[in-house]
Parts: C-alpha cells; structure tokens; sequence
C-alpha cells in the first residue's frame, strides 16, 4: 500500500512537471496589468502577492516591488475585477477595475499594520480568511516570534506566545517530546495526555513534534478547543496546533534567496538542590567513629555537626552536571519565479544536555559517553509550489529526518538525591578496580539504601534512540470558475525508532556481585497517512459574501512494535541478542490498526463585511469507536459582529464580539472497544469485557469573545472558553463476580472555564525604531462534575503505581489527595477515635489537648515532647474519620507571559518572560531524601543550633531544653511518612523564568557596502541568545518546570509532580545569520 | 466519444484528472472500520475450541497460584506474624509490623499510603477471576464442550475434577483470609450472589474440594492435569495426586480457619486428620509446586516469597523472635541499637549444619559473594564448596557492604542477624533481578505431615504417629532428637510450632499468620519507657514465634474498598488498636454492618468539608455481568 501511495504520489508530481513545460509557451497576454507595490516612499515590497481572483491569476512581486499580470483574451469581457495586493506585516489593499485589453498601470502603496489584523487564518475556516473576520479565536505565532529566539522543537515555541497555551517541558532530555494543553484539560483517561491534533503541512502528524526543526518554520496556527476545532471532528476536542513550513512563496519574484544560520551554545544547569551539611554521628578527635563500617549515631538525634576535614561536605551535583554544547548549522534556499516557488533546507542540531559524564570506561565494549551524548538531529525539506495553470496548482512537501539520541541509560537524577554529602563520587575504585564505587558510603561503605554511585550507574548502562522520520505532503488544487475550486490533499507521516537499552556484563549491583549483562531493543514503525478532498464555494451577491466547503476525509494508521530483551551474555563484549542464551530472552509484538473516514460542511456568510455567520457540521467514523457507535456528528455555530464597522468611534480601528459554540471529540484508546482476554504461559484468563457502545468523548465549548483594536497601537483580545466534555472514556471496575477486571465506558464529566487575554501594544513604530510589547493572560478552573465509576486517583506513576491526582464527582482536576498534619488542638480533637463514643462529639474526648501546642513549623506535637527525639507530628482526621484530605492544587492562579521586541536601526532586542503564578507541586524527591538518607538540607539543624525560639517563650513551663527549634531526625522520618503523600512536601509552583531573550544587530546594506560584503552578502545578522536564563521562585527542588514525565500515568500538562526529572537548563548562544 | 485535445485537458479538466487520480489512490487505500485486535484474543478466539476452553482453566489456575505466591498480601501477614521481619513501606510491611501495633489497614482504592490497597485487593481479584474460570469451564462442559486431547475420554472428567479443585481452592484462600466474601459455583444466579460470613464461603469450598476429590478418586481412568496448569515439565499431577493436593488443602482450611484461640478450639479435628492423612505427604509424598519460567516472555510463574521475601537481605530478615528458637536460653532480645547479636548455637542443622545434601541451600556463586565479604567474622553455614550444604538460615552482619541495614530510625526492633537463604537460587536470580527457573514449592509434604500431626495431638490420639510425622522434618532435615514416640502431647505441640517456623519458612504466604492468630493469646510486651513515635523498642514480655500475634496486628482482611463501594456497602477496615474483629460475622444478602477497627475515609475530603464518596449503588455492572455471562454461555454453546 506504501509504495502504490508514493507511486501515485510521484506519477502526480511527474504529470505537473509536464503540464508545466507544455503550458510555457502559450503565454500569449491580451490584457496586461502592471505596477509596483512599494510599503512607503522608497521602500518597494519584493515578495508580495498581487491576485486577481475573478481571473483566477495572480502573481507576486519581484526585488524592485514591480509585477505583472497578463489575462488571456478569451477571459476579458470588460468586466469589473478585483486586484488584491497582500504582503505581511501591511495592511492588503483591494482596488477593482475594469478588464480591458492591452496595458494598465496599477501602483499600491500598503499601510503597514502593526497589530497584525489581516493576518489570514486558515486552521478551522471554510477558506483563509483575515483574523478581524473570524467569528471565534485563533491563535497564530508569526514568523518573527518564532526565529528570533529558535526553540529546539516547535511545541517549545509556542511557550509564552499565545494566551491559554500551556507548555510543558516535562522533561529536560534533549530529544524527548513537549506536552502542550489547550485551554482546559479535556480528557481524563489514564495515561492519556492532552495533547491537540497536530497538522504540519497538511499532515496530521502521529508521535513526537520533538523531530522538527524551527528555522523551517513560517507560521503557527493555534485552534484552542471545540469552539473552534469542530471542523476535525472526533479527534480534535483538545484543539489542533497547525504548522506552516516555509515554501519559498514570500520571496520576490525572480529572486534566489540563501540563509545559513550557525548558532553555537552551552547549556548548564543554574539551580542546585538544599542538601543537609551536617551529621549526627559520633566524633573523637575530629574523626568519625565506625562501628561494623558504619558511622555510629551520638545520641543526640540532631544533625547539626559540621562533616569533618578530611570528609568535607561535596557538590555532587557538581560531578554530575556540567555544560553541555548546544548548536544548529541551518542552510536554506529559497526561490520564487512566476508561478513556481521552492525552498529547500537542511538543519543540524547537537544538543548535549546537562549531564557531563565524558569518560571512558572499562565496561566491555568500553562505554565513551561523552561529546556525543545527547540528541543529534539532521533534518531535510523540499517544499515546492507550482501552478500549472491558472486554474491549477500542485504543492508537495518532503521532510526527512533523522535522529539519534544517547543518554546514559539510568538516570542520575534518582541516586543523586541519595548520596551521602561527604562522597567523592569519583574518589574510590571498586573491588573489581573499575572507577567509581558502586556503593560508595561515607567511609567507603554503604548509605542506609540501596541507590548505586550514579557516577558507576551512568559508566555501565547506555541507551540509545535512533528515530528517523519522513513525512511527505501532496496538494492540488483547481478552480474552474471563479466561484468554485476543488482540492485534494494527501500527508504521509512515517516514523521509525529503533531503542537499545545495554548494560554491560560484569557491572556490579549494589552488593557487588557481577551483572551478567542484559540489552533490550525496542523497535516502532509507525505508518500514517490522511487524505481529503473538498469543493469550495464562494460567492458574493451584493454585499453578502457566502463561502461553503463540502469534504471527504480519511484517515489510516499503523502502529508495529516490536521488542526483544535478553540478559545473561555468554561472552563479555558481544552485545547482541545472539549472545544470550535462549530461556533469557524475551520477546514481544504489538500491533495496532486505526482507520477513520470523515465527511463534512463547513459555510458562512458575510454581510457588509461586518455581520459574520458561520457552522459546520461533520459527520465521523472511527474503527477506534464501538462497533455499535461507529459514527458521530459534531457541529459549530458561530457569529460576530464588527461594532467598530457601524459605529465608528474615534482612535477604535477594530471592535468585535463574537460568539461561538461547537463540538468535537476525543477517540478511545486503541483496546478499549475490545474484549479481551489475557494469554500466554499462565493460560488464557478474563481481562476487559468488551463494550461495543463506546463512543468518543464529547467536548463541547462555548466561547465568547471581544477583539479591539484601538489608538493604532493597541490590540486586545478577551476570551472566555467554556468547555464540557461528557462521556470521558474511563476503564470501570467491574465486581470480582464478573471475573473482567473492568470494562471502558463512558463514564464522567471534566469541565473547564478558561479566560483568555492577549494585548499586543506597538510602543514605536517607525523606520529606524520599532517596539512591541505583547502580553498573555490565562486563568483556567476545571473540575470533574460527574463521575459513573469509582473515584480514582491518578499520578506519577512510580513504582507501586503511588497516585496523589484524585479524580472524583466535584473536585478539581489536578487537586492532591493526601494525608495532612495536625496545627490546631481543635485538628486533634476532630478525630472521632479520640472521643470515647468513636464519632466526633460522642462521649467524652479522650485527649488533654491543653497538652498539645503547635511548635515552631505550625505542627501540632505534644508539647512535652517538644526539644526532644519524640517531638512528632500528628496526621489529621477528619470528623468522619477520614485521613483522605486535598492538600494541594496543581492549577495555577494564572499564567502571564511578557515578550517584547524592540528594534532599532540595526540593534534589536527580543525578551519573553513567563509567570506562572501559584499552583502547587509535590516535591517527591525532598520527600525521599528524608526517607532514611538524611540529606534534606531542612534536616540540616546547625543553623538552629544555641539559639532560642518564641516557643520556649511561649511555653514556660514545659522547660525542655533544647529550645533552639532544632528537629530531630525521627521528626523528619515521621514526616516522611514512608513516602505516603502528606501535605509538608506540597510546595508553591509559582514561578517567573525568563525563557528568551535575544541581543541582535543586522548589519544595513549601507554598512554592508561599508565593509565591502554587499555584493555577496544581503544580510548579516548576529545575536546573543538565551533561553530559560533566569528563574525567580521559592520552590526547593531543582525546577519548578517539572510535571509528571510524559508517558508516566498521568496528565503532564496539569499533574505538576516533581518525580525526580531531567530539570529544564538554560542556554547561552551566540548566532551568526547570512543571507546570501 | 470525440477525443478532445491535450491543451484543453491541460487547462479545463487537469484538475479534475489530478483530483480524480487522487480520490483513486484514497479509495484504493480505504479499508473497512471494522478492525480486529491482533493482540489479545476476545471472547470467540479465546474460547475457539475445547483446548482454549481447558486453557481457561489454566488460566485460572494461574490466578489462582499468584493470589498467594506474589508479594502481597504475604508479606504483609508475616511481618504482622513476627515472623519476617522488614522496616520498608512497601505492601504495608513498615506499618503492619510496628511495635506496637499502632496502625490499622487503609482500606482505600485511592490512598497510596504504604500500599495496602494492593494487599487487600489482590487475593480477592485474584480468587474470584479463577472462581469465575472455573465455573465457565464447568458450564462449557455441561453444554457439551468436547475437550480434545489424546486421552480424550479421559479429559473431560480431568477438567471437570480440576475446574472443582479449582473453585475449592479459590473459595478457600478467601474464607481463611476475608471476613466475607461471595460464595458461589456456577449455578449460582448471578442476581443472588451477595457477601456472606467467611463461614459459608468455607462451607461451599470443602465441598468443592470433596467433589474434586470424588472425581479424581473415583475416576474411570488415570490421568494427569495438563502441564501448563501449574508449568510442569514432568511430573504433572495425576489423578491420584490431585485428590491429595485437594485433601491436603482442606485440611489447611480447616486448620487455618480459626482467626483466635476460641475458634481454634473448634475446628473439627478429627476432620481435619482424615484429610490430612490422605494428603500430598500420604501415600506418595510430593510437594506443591510449580516450575518457575524464568526472564522469558510472559513469565506466567514465579514464586515472590521464595524471592523478595524469603532472599533479598536487606528486604526481609528472619524476625529475632524466630532466632530465638534456635538456641534454648539464646538471648535475642535486642538493646535499644544496632550491634550484632551473638551467633546462635543451634543443634539444627537447618541453621547450623553443614551435613545435610540436597535441599536447596544457596548457590556457590551466591554463597560466596556473601562469604567474601567476611567470612571470618560472619561464617554461613552452608558449605561454600559445591553449594549444597545444609543450611536453610545463615547468620549475617546487620550491616555490611552488601546488605546494607534498615534505618534505624524505623526501629531497632526489625534488626535481624539471620536471612533465610533456602530458596535462595530458587527464587531470585540476583543479580538480574529476573525470577528464576526452577522448581518452586508453595505447600511442602512437610506441612501436611504436620496438620496431621496437630490433628492427632489435638485429639490426644496416637501420638506416636504424630511424633513419626513430626520428625520427618524434625528429625530428617533438622537432625534433632527431642522428640520420640514417648513424648508428650505438650511436648508434639511445640514441636509442631517449631516446625512450623522453621522448617514451612517462606513456603505460602499465610502460614505463620493463620498458626499466629489461633495458636495462642496476644503476647503483649512493654516498651522502652519514653520512646513514643519512632523507634520502640520492646523492652521486656516478649517472647519467642509462635506465642500469638501482638495486640491490634491484622487478623482478618476486610472486604476490598472497591468491591465495598460498587455494592454501597460502608468501608471498614482491620488492624491498629481498635482493630480486633469479633466473631466471623453472619452477614446476610445486602445488609451493611459496619465493625471492627478505625473506618477509613472514603475518597477523601475537600477543601470545605465534603466527603468524597462513591457513585453509590453504581452498577450496571451487575446488569452487564449478566448479560455478558449470557453471551458467554451462547457462544460456548456454539462450540457443541
């Protein structure tokens, strides 16, 4: 089937090539408009489009702004037509003439248009149409924003830049995929993300964004929700993220265009950990006392003495993390000439991250992670534009890729966190002589744990990505008449990614023995291809505009993986499957088939170009929905109103409310519709009881809007975004009489209120100066309203599948559940089981809760026990005996972004900054660190030590010494609570990063000519560049960036969990840009 | 038809060829929706012939064996049986084995906290999903499923006899360890099916188990249960074994039932000697086991006690109250710290032998990695040269290099200077942390030997036989001589308590619990005045394994928070001080009672008070279960 599509692919490309040499010279002009198009005195405008839409021509300027349109005589009746003339960053202009042969000389001079209100959209519309014409919101990243600063991948981009976008990084890794939420969460399967259809080019894509450069691209269209989405059906309740790659189309006629972009960086990691610097062992004579190896606890229970000099306290992060170079080499050619454009590029990227660990080993074959650790990319492009005829134009797009990423297999992030402080991770040599000590204690010897030298960990093991990655698209359209034009599109998205996972024979576990080695390899094709043909209608009747689009759509995937594992090499440096015996060896295959065919409508009017009506309605079947339920409708309802168009006030250039209502859906998972039943070694059992009704979720959202632009200066967009989506497709418990495990149903409700604003203000705006300031605002409340399962709690995914996301009937999505502390004497006295009739109120209460007071951290404790090893806190009861209490809240108050771009003459400045204000994480790490290892920097108590608290003021009587406020160490582990969340290591997310910034300067042609480069170079351009520079915020763990990793069990874009990440680093570059 | 020129094709209907060649390669490519799942089967391909239909049997075998060879709940039940001995969080080990027993069981589907959910749940689902098994088995039979094999004929009385097994089993392993739970076979309607007393699932289990028993004594020809249904590779269970493994695990139900001294005093001894005696240790002694499949896909066997709890040292240890067993007079009670206790001296072998050939010690390879990290200082007693010495315990530091201790922090209490080493290799391959081959024993002939043995001294009967019962391991592996045909009933029984520790070690996960719970009263010792919060440390009225549980351990599992809930019956829970549960409970169809121990929140409570509960009486899912069930019977019927 693969190769029939590329074949019919290919006839069609060849076929266009023919057309086009057979139609060159029939060129024969019996009307011939021409002029020049210039963007102010002097200033001519090479690149812009100049149509004709009545004649179906069009053309584009060349270098000097001047272009030509010929009309064949057979099509000039002496009628009256349109000349539209676009160019971004100006407001088009339209003039209409009337049609006669022989020669006509039209000039434009375009208004620029700093606020960007003609802007065509295409992403959920009938047809491209101007952002101050559309009826709900979209959101679009201009090209400007996105290359100033290039992130790594273009889910990244989109950070900071468009209102109710949430972006997460969830990891650092170079090379891993970023999370991106539209407005509100809107699915609450397990395991499912919230990810937006994702379209580049036409091609829906499958799998990661993280392989796709930026330097490519044009433009970003973003559809936030169903409101808007409708027009891609069952798929597209989460919104569509629509990236536009360039294709040459902007260049000037005629003329060839050359880019090489070199960027060159480091990136480092600026935060470091709270780590405890002192001990609680016993000391003679400076020198730690060992008893069977082990530092022998003094009694005290405090930590509050300084490590000794010969075993002084260690940055071990230190040793761990280090600069890492960063760089992309970017070469494009881009050309235009008459009805062709072209661009083609290559892009280079090496992205080293922030582990350095550049050593050889002595693990066999010898493990050199180093220089070429990280994520390598090289990236290919061919888009290519040819009209073949007037009425007819071809657009095919070829991208390739290919990636390689290599890390060093176990992450240190977890050990590091376990290390006793006084280790040289480097400093000690196993028994088997191979560096770094596997289980490097404080005396040599063990930690109370079992966490191996991360040192010897990443020395051992590597892991090996390699992804490559082909996406192709094809378009045709043709337009007969005026009024009528048909297309017909194909996207082809290949993945493949082949992961090894070695270990080498003879590392040491943690007790020493010898690993007789293991590898796993992991290999996914992934084949997904989506067609669709349309006819679209516009018509004007007077001053009513109507437009209708009717489309057929399909869509097909395949998804084979395919694993192996072995452990148990027969030879040392033979790390290949065939070198494991056969019993341990493993091996799996998955296959997943998903097809979906699609038809839909999609009109609107427009009257006096101020009234705008729009709806569609899709109708879409799936092979994921239940056999029963195959097909589904969806719909959208929209208008606005252009108040500005009717009443003019003075200084308002554009004034208008809008209002959209609309559906979409979410598909079920791949297994859900099926009944299943387990097989293999164990015989065949029950596993999930099929269920043939399964629908898709359905969102619907209402959005209602306000877009104004005033003064010439100031744009604003409010939004408020209501979304509901019912029908949640949710695995049921069944009872253990039923023998399934569980059924999926369509079991609950996730509602969500987003507002939304944008203001965009141009500060200056003249030739030699220009400054903007952009601003986004987002608030978003969300919670699940109906629930026909029991509640369930979803979450990190960590070992023994420990959950802290609750969901359940009323409570916020993203809430943690979790154990409280005791800070009031009335918290005690709410527990039922202190009274003597066991409920609250009942009896006598069976506690002097006089007895108690709050100590120095506002936890309750017996006050007698304060100042000494049993000073504990209590875990608070509720009256109804629950210990189930919401201790925190992922969701942010809200989030604000500032960017700014100020040039001036050839100096420019881009900055973003983003401000996530409140939301909660829970710092799993520092809770761990005080599992047993004593390495929390608040267990530290020699800041405490010799002073004296309030609460001893407060408490007279109670007279326990000490009464410095030092905790002991039981104070902690009790807190701990053997990792069961509690409510002391929910900490405040709030955070402010500044995320990009950019100190260029563009060399003019005049100093270009200066130096004498003008006649080889058209521009220079050099910057200094940063990315996540700087992070304010009162979060202990290593990024407040941090969200449970994508693929762990939970929601990455709402479940802020810090879950021992790869943390986000910065970046400093500096970029050379010549255009040739 | 008139041929129209090339440059009109190229400018009026181009498009339209280009759209039309596109729309081709669409509708070449355009499959049907209806996709089928490549991998699980569903319902008709998994129950496709009557092979697949004995291979649901297996399956529920399967489910049936991992209810009690995982880690959970075992684990769990044998550090509250102060019998393991481990300080982590993991399956509710750090809380349930607390000194004193300050915490009850979280019975919650959602709360996380030390994982009991896993503890309380996995039996129940575990059970139940071979229950169900067993009885769709049993009614494809009875709709004229034809089994096929070489022994035809005989096949069919083979699944019927294993598929009632089966549902005894099942229905066994629940009654021992829940307060209630459902008892039903598959004539049951389904509507019907409601929590009853833990005594009517023990009723409707003996009399599966004897009807399993009656099959396969009475069967027309020999036969032998597949091999997949326990991963044999020789040596499947005949008929006659089956009818023994059945009799051996009614006797267990029986024994084991008794959740406190007074139901202990009940148990139908005399009952209980005549299956045991016609037990897996009668006749042709053999012990239960399975052989585990190893790292390869999809590891359907593997045994967790004989791995992470009975071999991991800084996991689990043996607990000291068990050390104290080995030497009379041997003062295991530990100071409130970390130093070594002295080395027992202990005449058993299985501790301190060297002689003793074939059961199983540790592997060289691994006997040595822990002999070279001192052997001077810290000797095992099992022969480093070969790997077969004698010992099933080996003195260890509590801390060195390679078995780091617990925190201390968690209580000295849990400090323990032996590791059970028996199943060793059996049971964990270290260091690939993979689950070993091997064969892998869940009830050894041993404990047979010694329910039979108790049943006798219990009835005051031939003690003489019992003594010979008692000293095939006693004796046997143990090389000890205390105990003769002349010795005491008093005397058998504590021979018997020690066997049980001693030599049933690690073997099925609620051996010591159920022994701990009807053996004797609460031991309840003092602590270290002062020490309240971390780190108690019993101070003095302590004694050795096998004087009863400590006050507030588990003594029962309740009802899992889910299954609560999909029935709107209120969540209730075990343990801690308010924990003790009354007499097993008649429960009738429906009627909530709620008892026994702190009630756990639901779901939780939020921010301004509301209780999280469930949907209420939410289920279709019975309505489901029926119609499902209908389906099923259908298309078994179809396979006449």
């Amino acid at each position: 089937m693969v190769k029939r599509l590329l074949f019919g692919s290919l006839v069609s490309v060849g076929a266009a090539a023919v057309l086009l040499a057979a139609g060159a010279g029939r060129a024969e002009a019996q009307a011939v408009i021409g002029g020049k198009v210039t963007g102010g005195p002097d200033q001519p405008l090479g690149g812009a489009s100049v149509a004709m839409r009545e004649v179906s021509v069009r053309t584009a300027t060349g270098p000097s702004g001047t272009y030509s349109l010929t009309i064949p005589q057979e099509r000039i009746h002496g009628q009256t037509v349109t000349i539209t003339v676009r160019f971004i960053g100006y407001k088009p202009e339209t003039r209409r003439i009337t049609l006669v042969r022989g020669p006509q000389v039209q000039d434009f001079e375009l208004a620029v248009d700093p606020l960007m209100l003609n802007e065509l959209v295409v992403t959920g519309t009938a047809e491209a149409t101007a952002s101050q014409e559309l009826s709900f919101s979209v959101g679009a990243i201009s090209e400007r924003a996105l290359q100033d600063v290039p992130a790594v991948d273009p889910i990244r981009a989109l950070q900071g830049k468009v209102a109710g976008v949430n972006v997460v990084s969830a990891t650092g890794d170079p090379g891993t995929g970023t999370a991106v939420r539209l407005r509100g969460a809107t699915t609450l399967t397990p395991g499912a993300d919230q990810s937006p259809l994702l379209v580049v080019d036409g091609v829906i894509t499958k799998g990661t964004l993280a392989d796709l450069n930026v330097e490519d691209i044009e433009r970003i269209e973003v559809v936030k929700g169903a409101a808007a989405s409708s027009l891609y059906g069952s798929n597209a309740a989460a919104g569509v993220i629509q990236v536009f790659t360039r294709r040459g189309a902007q260049n000037a006629d005629g003329v060839t265009t050359v880019t090489l972009r070199n960027e060159y960086g480091q990136e480092g990691m600026g935060r470091r950990l709270p780590i405890n610097h002192s001990h609680y062992d016993s000391m003679i004579g400076g020198v730690l006392v060992l008893k069977n190896g082990q530092p022998i606890p003094n009694g005290s229970g405090y930590m509050d003495e300084p490590y000794p000099a010969d075993r002084p306290w260690r940055d071990q992060l230190a040793q761990v993390l280090g600069p890492g170079a960063y760089h992309t080499n970017y070469f494009a050619v881009g050309r235009r000439v008459g009805a062709t454009n072209l661009q083609a590029s290559f892009e280079n990227q090496v992205n080293n991250g922030i582990i350095n660990f550049n050593h050889c080993t002595t693990a066999k074959p010898p493990i050199c992670s180093g220089t070429d650790l990280g994520y390598l990319r090289r990236n290919v492009r061919l888009n290519m534009d040819q009209g073949i005829s007037d009425q007819l134009d071809v657009s095919v797009g070829l991208f390739y890729n290919e990636s390689h990423n290599r890390d060093v297999g176990q992450t240190p992030f977890f050990n590091i966190y376990f290390m006793p402080p006084d280790v040289d991770l480097a400093g000690s040599v196993n028994t088997n002589g191979e560096p770094y000590q596997v289980n490097i204690g404080p005396t040599g010897l063990a930690p109370s744990g079992q966490t191996v030298n991360p040192l010897y960990a990443m020395s051992h093991t590597h892991n090996e990505t390699d992804r490559t990655r082909v996406q192709g698209s094809f378009r045709t359209r043709w337009r007969p008449t005026s009024w009528l034009s048909f297309e017909g599109s194909f996207g082809y998205d290949r993945s493949q990614s082949s992961n090894r996972n070695y270990t080498s024979k003879g590392t040491l576990s943690f007790s020493n023995s010898a690993s007789t080695g293991s590898l796993s390899t992991d290999d996914i094709f992934d084949r997904a291809y989506n067609g669709q043909v349309s006819a679209s209608l516009t018509k004007a009747f007077g001053r009513l505009e109507s437009r209708l689009k009717l489309a057929g759509a399909l869509e097909d995937e395949t998804y084979n993986e395919d694993y192996q594992s072995g452990s148990s090499f027969a030879s040392l440096a033979v790390p290949e499957l065939t070198n494991v015996t056969s019993p341990n060896k493993t091996v799996y295959t998955h296959q997943e088939i998903q097809r979906a065919r699609n038809v839909f409508a999609v009109g609107g009017l427009t009257y006096k170009n101020r009234y705008i009506f729009d709806a569609l309605i899709r109708r879409d079947g799936s092979s994921l929905f239940g056999s029963g339920a195959r097909y589904h409708t969806y719909y959208r309802i929209s208008g606005a109103y252009r108040l500005g168009e009717d009443f003019k006030l003075p200084g308002v250039q554009e004034l208008k409310l809008r209002a959209s209502v609309g559906t979409a859906g979410l598909r079920p998972p791949y297994a859900a519709q099926y009944e299943t039943f387990t097989s293999g070694s164990g015989g065949i059992a029950p596993a999930t009881l099929g269920n043939k009704a399964l629908k898709p979720a359905q969102s619907k959202e209402t959005e209602f809007g306000i877009d104004a632009a005033f003064l010439d200066r100031f744009n604003i967009e409010l939004t408020q975004a209501k979304k509901v989506t019912s029908g949640q497709v949710l695995p049921v418990p069944l009872s253990s009489v039923a023998g399934f495990t569980n059924q999926w149903r369509n079991a609950g409700t996730l509602e969500g209120t987003t507002y939304e604003a944008a203001l965009g203000v141009v500060l200056a705006n003249s030739r030699s100066l220009s400054w903007n300031l952009n601003v986004t605002f987002d608030r978003t409340r969300m919670k699940v309203t109906e629930l026909n399962t029991i509640p369930f709690a979803v979450g990190n995914g960590t070992a023994q599948s420990n959950q802290i996301f609750l969901i359940a009937p009323g409570v916020t999505y993203g809430a943690m559940y979790g154990y409280r502390w005791d800070r009031t004497r009335q918290d005690l006295a709410d527990n039922p089981a202190n009274w003597s009739g066991g409920k609250y109120g009942s009896g006598t209460l069976l506690v002097d809760t006089t007895t108690y007071s709050a100590n120095e951290d506002g936890l309750l404790i017996k006050s007698a026990n304060h100042g000494t090893t049993s000073e504990a806190p209590i875990k608070y009861t509720t009256r109804t005996g629950s210990q189930s209490y919401q201790i925190g809240d992922a969701n942010p108050n809200f989030s604000m972004s500032f960017s700014t771009n100020f040039t001036w003459h050839g100096f420019s400045v881009y900055g973003l900054l983003d401000w996530v204000n409140g939301g909660d994480i829970y710092n799993l790490p520092r809770q761990w660190m005080e599992r047993s290892e004593f390495r929390s920097g608040e267990m530290d108590q020699a800041p405490k030590k010799g002073k004296t608290t309030a609460w001893c003021t407060a408490h007279p009587n109670v007279g326990v010494q000490p009464c410095s406020g030092e905790k002991a160490t039981n104070y902690f582990v009790t807190i701990n609570d053997a990792n069961g969340f509690n409510s002391w290591f929910v900490e405040s997310g709030a955070y402010a990063r500044l995320r990009e910034l950019s100190v260029a300067y563009s060399l003019s042609p005049t100093q270009l000519r200066a130096i004498g480069l003008s006649r080889l170079v058209r521009n220079l351009r050099v910057s200094v560049n940063g990315r996540n520079l700087i992070t304010w915020t009162k979060y202990s763990g290593l990024d407040p960036d941090t969200h449970n990793t994508i693929g762990g069990g939970g929601d990455p874009t709402t479940f802020r969990f810090d879950n021992f990440n790869y943390p986000n680093f910065r970046t400093f570059s500096g970029m050379v840009e010549i255009g040739f | 038809m008139r041929w129209i020129s090339s440059a009109r094709v190229s400018r009026s209907s181009g498009g339209l060829r280009v759209l039309a060649a596109l729309a081709f390669v669409a509708a070449a490519g355009c499959h049907s929706l209806e996709v089928a799942n490549p991998n699980d089967p569903d319902l008709t391909r998994a129950l496709a012939s009557g092979g697949d239909v004995q291979n649901l049997l297996a399956g529920g075998f399967n489910k049936w064996y991992h209810s009690f060879a995982d880690i959970q709940p075992g684990a769990m039940l044998e550090v509250a049986a102060d019998h393991y001995e481990s300080a982590w969080g993991n399956w509710g080990m750090k809380l349930m084995g607390w000194e004193p027993r300050l915490y009850s069981m979280i019975n919650s589907h959602t709360d996380a906290s030390d994982n009991f959910r896993y503890d309380i749940e996995w039996p129940w689902y575990q059970n139940y999903a071979a229950v169900v098994s067993a009885n769709l088995v049993i009614k494809a039979m009875a709709n004229g499923v034809k089994i096929p094999g070489p022994i035809d004929s005989a096949n069919n009385p083979m699944v019927l006899a294993a598929a009632r097994f089966l549902q005894g089993a099942a229905l066994a392993n629940i009654a021992i360890r829940y307060d209630s739970g459902y008892a039903f076979d598959e004539n049951t309607d389904p509507a019907a099916i409601a929590l009853v007393g833990r005594d009517s699932v023990k009723k409707v289990a003996l009399a599966k188990l004897d009807a399993a028993i009656s099959l396969a004594s009475g069967a027309s020809s020999a036969f032998n249960i597949p091999s997949n249904f326990l991963n044999q590779t020789t040596g499947n269970w005949s008929n006659t074994q089956l009818a023994q493994a059945a009799n051996t695990l009614a006797a267990r139900l029986l024994a084991y039932f008794p959740h406190n001294v007074t139901e202990n005093g009940l148990v139908p001894w005399a009952t209980v000697e005549s299956y045991a005696s016609k037990g897996i240790s009668s006749g042709t002694s053999f012990d239960m086991r399975i052989i585990g499949d190893g790292p390869g896909v999809p590891q359907g066997w593997w045994n967790d006690h004989l791995s992470f709890a009975g071999a991991v040292f800084d996991w689990t240890r043996v607990n000291v109250r068990v050390v104290c067993l080995f030497q009379a007079g041997y003062n295991c009670h530990r100071a409130n710290d970390n130093t070594d206790l002295p080395f027992p001296q202990s005449p058993d072998y299985r501790f301190n032998g060297d002689d003793v050939v074939g059961d199983n010690c540790i592997s060289a390879v691994n006997a040595a990695a822990i002999q070279n990290q001192d052997p001077a200082a810290y000797p095992l007693h099992c022969s480093a040269a070969g790997g077969i010495g004698g010992a099933d315990f080996a003195y260890m530091p509590i801390n060195s290099p390679s078995w780091p201790g617990y925190p201390a922090a968690r209580g000295y209490w849990r400090f323990s200077n032996v590791g059970y080493v028996r199943y060793y290799y059996d049971g964990w391959d270290e260091p690939q942390t993979t689950y070993a081959t091997g064969p892998q024993p869940f009830v050894l002939a041993a404990e047979n030997d010694l329910l039979w043995a108790e049943a006798l001294v219990m009835q005051n009967k031939t003690l003489a036989t019992a003594a010979t019962l008692i000293n095939k391991t006693h004796n046997g592996r143990g090389h000890l001589t205390d105990i003769t045909a002349a010795s005491t009933a008093a005397q058998l029984m504590a021979a018997i308590r020690y066997e049980d520790a001693i030599e049933l070690f690690s073997v099925g996960d609620i051996v010591a619990w159920a022994n701990q719970r009807r053996w004797a009263a609460n031991i309840n010792p003092t602590y270290y005045a002062g020490a309240t919060g971390n780190g108690e440390n019993p101070q003095t009225g302590w004694t050795a394994y096998g004087t009863g549980l400590q006050p507030g351990s588990v003594r029962l599992l309740p009802v899992p928070q889910q299954e609560l809930t999909l029935i709107a019956h209120p969540i209730y829970t075990y343990g801690g001080p308010a924990g003790e549960p009354p007499a097993p409970p008649a429960r009738g169809s429906g009627a909530p009672v709620a008892r026994g121990g702190t009630t756990s929140g639901i779901f939780g409570t939020t921010p301004d008070g509301r209780v999280i509960t469930g949907p209420g009486k939410y289920n279709q899912i019975a309505d489901a279960l029926f119609a499902d069930n209908m389906r099923l019977h259908q298309a078994l019927r179809r396979q006449m």
